[in-house]
């Protein structure tokens, strides 16, 4: 049974593909730590569809240079951990708003939108969704899971 | 008691039809997959896999890669 009620967090494609790639990268420890309060129960972690599509993309055509095999493995296992959410019309909705008002790309917004929506809180390491305060780093999440008395994540409301 | 509607009663039975399962498994495994509370060791064994499948991809950083994605994609959105 989990210590504490979950919270619902969800990830962008930045913070989960450091779930599985170290060298170079910043925050390991704090990415990874979502993963440990999400295997506690102490963390709902949700991804969106387009994480898949972003992560295999970032491995394939960026430095790393993956093969079809090593990006198979890794999206497979990403579907393991946790589930992948499509966002629905009023979260596009939302998206879109969010998109316009803080200049961002609709594909970053849905990210912001499906947090917002889910009474959830975006951990996620891009400049974009920082600077627009949408988002929240991995090391500012796993002081606030530690010292749950400070002001926090969002705790998971009724639906 | 639930209530769905009709619309959306076709549509989760066309799609259990399509994946040869029963309108009940495919709510029950859409509400898994929603709520989303998996093995702890299985993540650990999709984890391990996983890393193994990326050990000596070499160093970078994934937010920089993620962003410049995001920026190429956004860059060839505004062309269109």
């Amino acid at each position: 049974m989990p210590a504490m009620p979950a919270i619902d967090v969800v990830s962008d494609a930045s913070v989960a593909l450091k779930w599985f790639h170290a060298e170079g990268e910043e925050e390991v420890p704090q990415a990874r730590a979502l993963i440990a309060a999400h295997q506690a129960r102490t963390v709902a972690l949700l991804v969106l569809d387009l994480t898949a599509y972003e992560v295999g993309n970032a491995l394939m055509r960026g430095r790393a240079k993956a093969t079809a095999a090593q990006v198979a493995t890794v999206l497979g296992a990403l579907d393991e951990i946790c589930p992948a959410v499509r966002p629905d019309a009023d979260e596009l909705r939302l998206a879109s708003e969010l998109a316009e008002r803080h200049d961002l790309t609709l594909y970053d917004a849905a990210y912001a939108a499906v947090a917002d929506s889910r009474g959830a809180t975006l951990a996620t390491l891009d400049r974009a969704l920082l600077k627009a305060g949408l988002g929240s780093r991995p090391s500012e999440l796993s002081q606030q899971l530690a010292s749950p008395a400070a002001e926090g994540p969002k705790r998971r409301r009724p639906r | 008691m639930i209530s769905v509607p009709d619309d959306l009663l076709e549509r989760i039975d066309r799609a259990a039809g399509e994946r040869r399962t029963s309108r009940s498994a495919f709510l029950q495994e859409a509400a898994r997959r929603e709520l989303g509370w998996p093995d702890p060791v299985a993540i650990d064994a999709a984890l391990e896999r996983a890393r193994a499948a990326l050990a000596g991809s070499g160093r970078f950083e994934s937010a920089k890669l993620i962003r410049a994605d995001r920026d190429a994609r956004d860059a060839r959105d505004r062309r269109r």
